[in-house]
């Protein structure tokens, strides 16, 4: 075996594995935002910041509360079955409105076979007789990173309207590429 | 020299040393062969250097500077010339490393700690590129996994303690701030890191923060657990559970190495755990305890001496505002501590004659 002893091939997979690590982290966001769909979702930002990704703007989105009325019945009955706190994998099918801004149309248990559809997990409530049939989803969509003074006039602009959010969707990933303040 | 004890000694110590067994040799009260064999039993002690805190210093800042960097979302450069930018520096980094290693090992290990700091920065940048909102714990395993990876590799103990470090945020971030997920890596890294400890010749500064990784693993379990399991006073069992995992800690058969360091956090923790307890149960419970830490005291543990003075605090605060005059309670107090400031005294001399 004599790459094993080969001090120059081990010191290149040592060291390559960082690197590794950092493409790898960036390839399916990457595809996602090259090769996705871009839809436009209603939101509504405040502005945080985070100790090693710096400012961001933490973005809360009208697709993110459902009803019972949008779930499919394979949904409901496996919410109720779990305990507070837990979640549960959905996809959300999203239907276009006339200002070309996305909502949801059906929560869903297996994956769509077409159309624009996102991944989210649905939270399960507290007291599922107290939620007063409204439910929330989670995207993984929240945050927004910006330099602090462009998130802070951000957060300023949307106390007047709402702003839209535009993301790219590839088979069920998300990556949020833009903030418009209309 | 196999199989024999060799003597660390500091610098100084070494020289001097080396000097009277010269003398002895030129007096011919030794031979030359003599003189060569005792000195094989003693060795330098390595010190950290001033050089080589003024290079690791150097280094964090420079680490730090990139991550801040990154973190400041400076908006003229484009953030994927910052990610090129990050992934060159870390090669370059390295590579330079690697190749001033014959000649400065020192300059050439700091470097190495530049690159696994930025390898960080890359982490949160990608993170702030695509906008995603993973946890941070995430990040903090990944930046683990490569650090250890290249700790193993440069047989680094300084590098090696900062990846544990970077565990104890993943652990903790995983079971306190983000709830969605258990952090099972742990479960993997613990056994693999325990296995490295050996191969650090059971370095006692690394034994001490795996243990305490370890300690602070088998808490948070308890306290997500335990509750599910019981219904009345869960925390109260945790908190009696972890108790008794210290005890049992301060008796395990751990390598001779080990030994010390394991014991003391054993030590620590059931004085923790003791502590709250008082406030749990009932007095006959910290009566209890107190006999059983008198009986370590007594075994020559010095640990103990401490968590007695705690225990007695703790009661002595209770007592003296409820119920005895002030100056009472301080004529008390003052005679207790003078009195197990003389018994600590008397237990440390009795062990130096041994």
């Amino acid at each position: 075996m004599k790459w094993k002893n080969n001090k120059l091939f081990q010191q290149v997979i040592v060291f390559s594995i960082p690197i590794l690590i950092l493409i790898g982290l960036a390839i399916p966001p990457a595809w996602t935002t090259l090769t996705g769909e871009e839809i436009r979702i209603q939101t509504e930002p405040i502005d945080p910041t985070d100790l090693f990704r710096g400012s961001y703007v933490s973005l809360y989105y009208e697709i993110e509360t459902v009803t019972l009325a949008d779930m499919d019945s394979a949904v409901i009955s496996e919410i109720k079955q779990k305990n507070s706190g837990d979640t549960l994998p959905v996809f959300v099918r999203l239907k276009q409105e006339n200002n070309d801004i996305y909502t949801v149309e059906k929560v869903e248990k297996e994956r769509p076979n077409e159309g624009i559809y996102l991944k989210g997990e649905l939270e399960a409530p507290y007291e599922f007789e107290e939620t007063k049939g409204i439910f929330h989803i989670r995207y993984h969509l929240d945050n927004f990173y910006a330099e602090k003074e462009e998130a802070i006039n951000l957060e300023k602009a949307t106390t007047i309207g709402p702003a839209v959010a535009v993301v790219k969707v590839k088979n069920g990933d998300a990556i949020l590429t833009d903030i418009i303040i209309p | 020299v196999k199989g024999v004890i060799i003597l660390e000694l500091k610098k100084k110590e070494y020289e001097f040393l080396e000097h009277e067994i010269k003398r002895l040799e030129t007096e011919g009260v030794i031979s030359k062969q003599d003189q060569e064999k005792i000195l094989q039993y003693y060795k330098v002690k390595q010190s950290t250097s001033f050089v080589q805190i003024i290079l690791i210093v150097g280094a964090l800042l420079l680490g730090i500077g990139v991550l801040s960097f990154v973190a400041s979302n400076w908006m003229y450069l484009d953030k994927g010339v910052k990610f090129l930018l990050i992934i060159a520096c870390i090669i370059g980094f390295n590579i330079a490393g690697v190749k001033m290693q014959p000649h400065y090992p020192k300059t050439s290990i700091s470097l190495h700690y530049v690159a696994i700091l930025m390898f960080g920065a890359g982490i949160f940048l990608i993170e702030q590129m695509f906008n995603l909102s993973i946890n941070f714990n995430t990040s903090f395993l990944l930046w683990a996994i490569g650090s250890l990876v290249i700790a193993y590799y440069l047989k680094d103990l300084a590098l090696l303690i900062f990846s544990t470090l970077l565990l104890f945020v993943y652990l903790n971030g995983s079971m306190l701030l983000d709830e969605t997920s258990y952090p099972l890596a742990i479960l993997l890294f613990l056994p693999a890191l325990y296995v490295l400890l050996k191969k650090w010749n059971d370095s006692s500064l690394f034994a001490f923060f795996l243990n305490a990784l370890t300690i602070n693993t088998i808490a948070l379990v308890l306290l997500e657990f335990v509750p599910k399991l019981i219904d009345h006073d869960p925390y109260k069992v945790a908190l009696f559970i972890l108790f008794a995992i210290g005890i049992i800690i301060t008796y395990l058969p751990v390598r001779p190495q080990l030994r010390k360091v394991t014991h003391f956090q054993g030590h620590l923790l059931h004085g923790i755990a003791g502590l709250f307890l008082t406030y749990q149960f009932s007095i006959f419970f910290a009566l209890a305890y107190f006999v059983f830490l008198l009986y370590l005291v007594y075994k020559g543990n010095l640990t103990s001496i401490a968590i007695i003075c705690a225990l007695i605090f703790r009661y002595y605060v209770d007592f003296s505002f409820d119920f005895l005059p002030k100056s009472f309670a301080f004529i008390l107090g003052g005679i207790i501590l003078i009195g197990f400031g003389f018994f600590f005294e008397k237990q440390r001399k009795r062990r130096e004659i041994q």
